[in-house]
């Protein structure tokens, strides 16, 4: 058994366990390469970004209220 | 007389804010069409769930008047009519299901060499501080998802935007697990390409 996930098959999992549970066995096996591999947690970061923008239903309306609040002098 | 006296009378207390309600309320309806649309893929049905939420917000705003955000509930508002729109038994299922080219290779191809490594060091996302500049990050997202194909933008928004679990936009779409996760992982992969190019390859990461 390989016991190092390449890159690719970690952005495979990162992508997936976006929407599913991953196993126990992948779950251990992607904590390793992410410790060991900094281009791996910035492509995690970047997911959890976009879903966090997303997710995020007051950030446009309260940038545009206190956008409102506050004119610009 | 009494006309004079009550035009004399200072606005109310709440006029300015009462202002930038109905400035908000114009704006409202095609921004609610656009992510109708991109949620449901009959149009017409779209635009009557946007019509139904733009009654129900014009109706009971008075009892609304010093809550949160008028785009906020009423986003709310959609957002369940168009869940229940789903998960509704009478709903007919006429999704035109339009599939990805199967052949057209895994977009991961592009991002990693053949030994599974990176092509290119991956970047750093900073998140803006200012809120005007994550307000046009959020938009230029919002115009990312928009240049998606259109049954991935609707899987990625039934799943992020309404919050369904994967195998519920699946089964409410009337496609298969395999076809939904790889929709999800496209759609993902697109915006975060689409999010470098357009938003963070501009220097500001």
């Amino acid at each position: 058994m390989n016991l190092m996930y390449s890159c690719k098959k970690v952005a495979e999992l990162l992508l997936l366990s976006q929407d599913e549970p991953l196993g126990i066995l992948q779950r251990a096996k992607l904590k390793t390469h992410l410790l060991l591999c900094g281009n791996c947690r910035i492509f995690d970061a970047q997911l959890h970004t976009i879903r966090d923008l997303v997710k995020d239903p007051d950030l446009l309306d309260d940038s545009i209220a206190e956008h409102h609040r506050q004119p610009k002098k | 007389m009494m006309t004079a006296e009550i035009e004399s009378m200072p606005p109310p207390s709440g006029h300015a804010a009462e202002q930038l309600r109905s400035a908000e309320f114009a704006e409202l309806r095609p921004r609610l069409i656009r992510h109708a649309r991109l949620l449901v893929l009959d149009t017409s049905v779209a635009e009557d769930m946007v019509q139904e939420t733009l009654l129900t917000v014009f109706e009971q705003r008075q009892q609304h008047s010093g809550a949160a955000n008028l785009r906020t509930w009423a986003t709310a508002i959609l957002k369940n009519k168009v869940a229940d729109w789903y998960r509704s038994p009478k709903r007919t299922r006429v999704v035109s299901i339009e599939v990805d080219a199967p052949d057209s290779g895994d977009p991961l191809d592009n991002l990693y060499t053949a030994q599974g490594e990176h092509a290119a060091p991956v970047q750093v996302w900073q998140q803006p501080d200012a809120a005007l500049e994550r307000q046009q990050l959020k938009q230029v997202l919002d115009q990312c998802v928009e240049r998606l194909a259109t049954l991935q933008a609707t899987v990625f928004m039934m799943r992020e935007w309404l919050g369904f679990e994967a195998n519920e936009v699946a089964l409410r779409l009337g496609i298969s697990a395999e076809n939904c996760r790889m929709l999800l992982h496209r759609s993902r992969l697109s915006l975060r390409g689409c999010l470098q190019v357009r938003w963070y390859g501009k220097g500001r990461a």
